[in-house]
């Protein structure tokens, strides 16, 4: 996969924000699905959409894309409304949907050729390299293939006429750990000339840390945070508290709280946006023997937002 | 342990032989002597050939019963009571099936033995033959299918020859009539063998039966089983190559869908369309967009094949009817050459009810929402035209030809245009209609919706048919149709409005 990057972007024809969403809404019968969402995705930036299932994160991609008229909002990709992109633009994106369907009597060289038709630009160099490089057989018939094979080959095809804007919709779920691994060394290829956007949905956080640079966490329709991984991860602490005697929840009064759980003489309380004043107030007022502070990984800090 | 004879420690130190070109010729010549052989050794190896072959011969048993009852019956007949036959006797009951019933109940006692008895072999033959063409390593191995399908013909020359001969035996009747419903057994079996979707077969099969035996009164085997008939030849001469075609099918296309006809129009439209190189698909003209956009859909040649099969199937009708002496060629022609009113919204509709979950996939190619939708409508427009056109060419052409054969005064003083301007008048109203019915529904994108659409479609057509032949309402009544056109336009037009806002899935 290595040798398998894309030619660089010139960096006059790419907008500085590729996604810019304002005010986003969409409700299927009367179900609010998302709910004034707004983002905005700098240009080369690889941004990791993550959600629990039915967060609305499909829903959101498939708004940016055009695919379903919003409610309310807009989204804006490459300096054009969603809605009405032009076909130039449409072009320079790439997609991955969660599940793709392709004619079954077609073999993969089929598709190939007939997906290429629709681009003015195709780089089968490339196309013919990740082939290869992902073991898929060009004689094989789309009927026959296995879910993860399609998805490799949905990738595939995605690349195929070098987007300068890639949307992938949970593109790994059906990847086995071999070629899970591979795909996101392709993705920080692709990335690696900073002139690419990459916005994928997923719900494995280890791929995200692996890959993106950038987190949006949609929970329930509304983007709850959007911004660097690393500063997602310096915000969100742990705090393990323990005192002579039993806690109870009114003594815990602490600002951003996002979960406390009480055992006894021990709580453990998530805080986002640690004031570091706070450690010493709670040892005094608590008279807390000892406080401890814990750094968690992503998944953790998906866990404790996703608390009610 | 055991102690060893001297030869079985021999064989048992003998080396695993490596694998070498020149092992794998030995290897060859251990199994057996020819592919042709070795293919004829599975069938004795399966256990439905085994049940088959049981089943036939309790066949030869009923036979055998037949034929002793018969000649019993005859010595019988002819010494003791010639006079007083006993209508409850067995024998008498059998004497009358072999020479004193109606032809109909005669043939009919003869379809249904042939198909109890034959049919599950037909069935095992053909499934196998199936399996095996379709099989991986048909690919890969020289001169793999060429034994198997001969094996397989051997095999069901061997079982019609044998199971009509038998029968023949015990109810003496025309040889070539006979073999017709044996070979025409076999080709419906292999078809439902050779066809995709096996339900689809089968519905054709029930159609052409209940046109055959009830529902417009053409009683087919009655015509076919008529001692020393020539429309008994010309079935014959069809259902072979039915036969042939199921063949034909098998050893060239195998399992897939259409695919060689598929991905012949694939190799014809979409390197076209890159050899123009670096284009927009929008700067490319209209002709070459639908032919791209219609590659998952398109049915290649099935439609040509359809339309003639209707003809054939007409022209068939028509002329069994005429050797047996009833003259009403007019009822089962006209309402046959309608089939084609509804068969291009059950074709279309079923190949573009697969292509609904992925439209959204598509719509992301570089098109706008306005092309994509007149591109896709055109590209649907342009399918149901490949369907229509042969159907109702092979229709029309196979009800004037009946008509004129059987009732030659019948188009008297009346121009050929002017029938064929009349049929188009009734048939391309209700396509409109089916049309906008199918377009509109289909942006819910809701199979089960589209279903009763296509439903609707064919019950609307099924009346318009009714209507029109038992009301004589042929050369008449153009307001009904202009209705069917206003429907059908304000459908179209609704569609489009729709599917220019629907979500995409």
């Amino acid at each position: 996969m290595t040798n398998a990057t894309l030619p660089a972007l010139g960096t006059d024809s790419v907008p500085a924000t590729a996604i810019d969403v304002r005010g986003l809404s969409k409700s299927f019968r009367r179900r609010p699905v998302l709910n004034d969402v707004q983002l905005s995705v700098p240009t080369g930036s690889v941004l990791g959409l993550l959600g629990k299932n039915a967060a609305g994160k499909t829903t959101f991609l498939k708004c940016l894309l055009g695919l379903i008229r919003p409610d309310a909002g807009a989204a804006i990709l490459l300096g054009h409304s969603s809605w009405t992109l032009p076909p130039s633009i449409k072009a320079s994106i790439g997609y991955v949907p969660q599940l793709v369907t392709h004619p079954a009597w077609m073999n993969i060289a089929q598709i190939v050729e007939y997906t290429a038709s629709f681009y003015p630009r195709w780089n089968d160099h490339l196309v013919s390299r990740l082939l290869l490089e992902w073991e898929l057989d060009e004689s094989q018939k789309a009927g026959s293939l296995s879910l993860g094979t399609q998805q490799k080959l949905a990738i595939i095809l995605a690349l195929g006429h070098e987007p300068s804007l890639l949307i992938l919709d949970e593109p790994a779920a059906s990847l086995d750990p071999a070629a899970r691994r591979d795909f996101l060394k392709a993705l920080l290829d692709i990335a690696a000339d900073g002139s690419r956007t990459i916005l994928f949905s997923t719900h494995i956080t280890s791929d995200l840390e692996r890959v993106a640079d950038s987190v949006a966490i949609l929970q329930r329709g509304v983007i709850r945070y959007h911004g660097a991984l690393d500063e997602l991860k310096d915000s969100v602490k742990r705090l393990h508290i323990t005192t002579p005697a039993p806690l109870t929840l009114p003594q815990l009064t602490i600002p951003n709280v996002l979960h406390t759980r009480l055992a006894g003489n021990t709580a453990t309380i998530t805080v986002q946006h640690l004031n570091p004043d706070l450690i010493p107030t709670l040892r005094r007022t608590l008279g807390a023997t000892d406080i401890r502070t814990e750094d968690l990984n992503l998944e953790d800090i998906f866990l404790e937002l996703h608390h009610d | 342990m055991t102690n060893l004879s001297p030869s079985e420690v021999a064989r048992a130190s003998r080396p695993y032989p490596t694998f070498s070109s020149a092992n794998a010729r030995i290897n060859a010549r251990s199994f057996p002597r020819s592919p042709y052989i070795h293919a004829a050794l599975m069938y004795a190896r399966r256990w439905n050939f085994r049940l088959s072959a049981l089943w036939l011969m309790v066949y030869f048993c009923f036979c055998a019963v037949l034929v002793t009852l018969q000649i019993w019956d005859q010595s019988e007949w002819d010494s003791d009571r010639p006079n007083y036959p006993n209508v409850f006797s067995r024998t008498y009951q059998i004497n009358e099936m072999q020479h004193g019933a109606p032809h109909i109940e005669r043939t009919i006692f003869v379809f249904a033995c042939l198909a109890v008895f034959a049919g599950p072999a037909l069935m095992a033959i053909h499934g196998h033959l199936k399996t095996r063409l379709t099989d991986w390593t048909a690919t890969l191995l020289p001169r793999y299918r060429s034994p198997h399908l001969t094996i397989a013909i051997l095999c069901t020359i061997t079982i019609v020859a044998f199971s009509c001969t038998l029968f023949d035996l015990a109810i003496p009747y025309s040889p070539t009539a006979m073999l017709a419903v044996g070979v025409m057994l076999a080709a419906l079996t292999a078809w439902l063998c050779a066809l995709p979707q096996r339900l689809a077969a089968l519905l054709a099969i029930m159609t052409l039966a209940i046109f055959s035996f009830k529902s417009i009164d053409t009683d087919l085997t009655f015509m076919l089983m008529r001692q020393d008939s020539a429309g008994s030849a010309f079935f014959l001469t069809f259902s072979t190559l039915a036969l042939a075609g199921a063949y034909f099918r098998l050893y060239f296309i195998g399992e897939s869908n259409s695919s060689r006809q598929q991905a012949e129009h694939l190799r014809l439209g979409a390197p076209r369309l890159r050899r123009h190189g670096n284009k927009s698909l929008e700067s490319h003209s209209l002709f070459r967009r639908i032919a791209l956009w219609r590659v998952p859909t398109s049915s290649g040649l099935l439609p040509i094949a359809a339309g003639a099969g209707l003809f054939l199937l007409i022209v068939t009708i028509c002329l069994m009817q005429s050797k047996s002496g009833r003259n009403y060629t007019l009822l089962p022609a006209i309402p046959l050459a309608c089939l084609s009113f509804f068969i291009p919204v059950m074709a279309v509709g079923s190949q573009w009810l697969r292509r609904l979950s992925s439209l959204g996939f598509e719509f992301t190619r570089p098109t706008t929402r306005g092309a994509f939708i007149r591109d896709l409508g055109l590209s649907l427009a342009v399918d149901w035209f490949t369907w229509w056109l042969p159907m109702t060419l092979g229709g029309f052409a196979g009800a004037v030809f009946s008509v004129d054969y059987a009732n030659p005064h019948f188009f008297y003083n009346v121009p050929m245009w002017e029938v064929a301007m009349y049929f188009a008048a009734y048939s391309i109203p209700v396509q409109i209609l089916h049309f906008g019915l199918l377009a509109s529904i289909a942006r819910f994108q809701i199979p089960w919706l589209i279903y009763c659409a296509i439903t609707v479609s064919v019950l609307l057509s099924l009346f318009w048919i009714i209507v029109v032949v038992d009301n004589h309402l042929i050369w008449m009544l153009l307001e009904i149709p202009g209705a069917f056109v206003v429907g059908g336009v304000i459908l179209i037009a609704h569609a489009g409005y729709g599917w220019m806002r629907v979500d995409l899935k």
